[in-house]
């Protein structure tokens, strides 16, 4: 299963459509495969960035804030979005990764940012 | 010597010259995570003072520019200082500009959106290539 997690830093990018690096962690069985990915896009675009899910054939998506057009298209295509996290990305991968990663959530990382 | 992470012994120079200005931070603030002395300029016309001022080892160089376009920017660099070793940026679409990029020196091209540990590989590799040019 591949994870893409937009991030600015060592926290999760808080726009989606803002973004310009996203991290991308491929889970084999139970754990997450290291080294993790890292992809610039040329560009912050929403757009750009939903070909690039679709082309890396990600599962699930964690990002902070998305339009609700981006959100609709990427479930459309059967892809997990958990949006509106806030904290840093080791931390929403490793909550994802244990199925404990819901939208909406502030991470305990978020406060010593 | 390669970059990985912060054990590198060597710090190899590298200028990031693209007018996507979210684009050449974010890549110079990996690449500097990475253990590399990285700068970044956002535009051709300042990439060619940039480079005789401060001359780095390798140039990571986006194509398509508003002002001076990357293949004329390429071909400044190698016109004073051939040594340094030019990596091309291009978006979708632009395989042939970046092989005539490849055609007037440059050391290769990667496609946009970047994946970080390519470039850093590229880089590498290109600044082995230059520490050869400089020991002919």
């Amino acid at each position: 299963m591949k994870i893409l997690v937009t991030i600015c830093k060592n926290h999760i990018a808080p726009r989606f459509d803002l973004t310009i690096e996203v991290l991308i962690a491929t889970r084999e069985g139970k754990k997450l495969g290291t080294p993790f990915r890292t992809i610039l896009l040329n560009r912050p675009s929403a757009e750009e960035l939903c070909s690039l899910i679709m082309k890396e054939h990600i599962d699930t998506v964690i990002c902070g804030g998305i339009e609700e057009k981006h959100l609709k298209y990427l479930s459309w295509k059967k892809i997990k979005v958990i949006h509106s996290v806030i904290g840093p990305y080791a931390e929403a991968l490793k909550e994802a990764n244990d199925n404990r990663l819901q939208s909406g959530v502030i991470l305990s990382g978020a406060v010593s940012r | 010597m390669q970059n990985k992470g912060t054990e590198n012994m060597v710090e190899i120079d590298v200028l990031v010259v693209d007018d996507e200005e979210d684009f050449a931070s974010a890549l110079t603030a990996r690449l500097t995570l990475k253990g590399f002395n990285a700068k970044a300029v956002t535009s051709g016309e300042e990439a060619l003072p940039a480079i005789a001022n401060d001359p780095p080892h390798v140039v990571v160089l986006d194509l398509k520019m508003p002002d001076l376009g990357g293949l004329e920017v390429l071909e400044g660099i190698k016109s004073f200082a051939p040594n340094i070793e030019v990596i091309i940026l291009t978006g979708h679409g632009s395989v042939a500009n970046g092989i005539e990029g490849m055609e007037r020196g440059a050391f290769d091209y990667i496609m946009k959106p970047v994946d970080l540990e390519e470039i850093i590989v590229k880089i590498n590799e290109a600044y082995e290539k230059y520490k050869m040019n400089i020991s002919k």
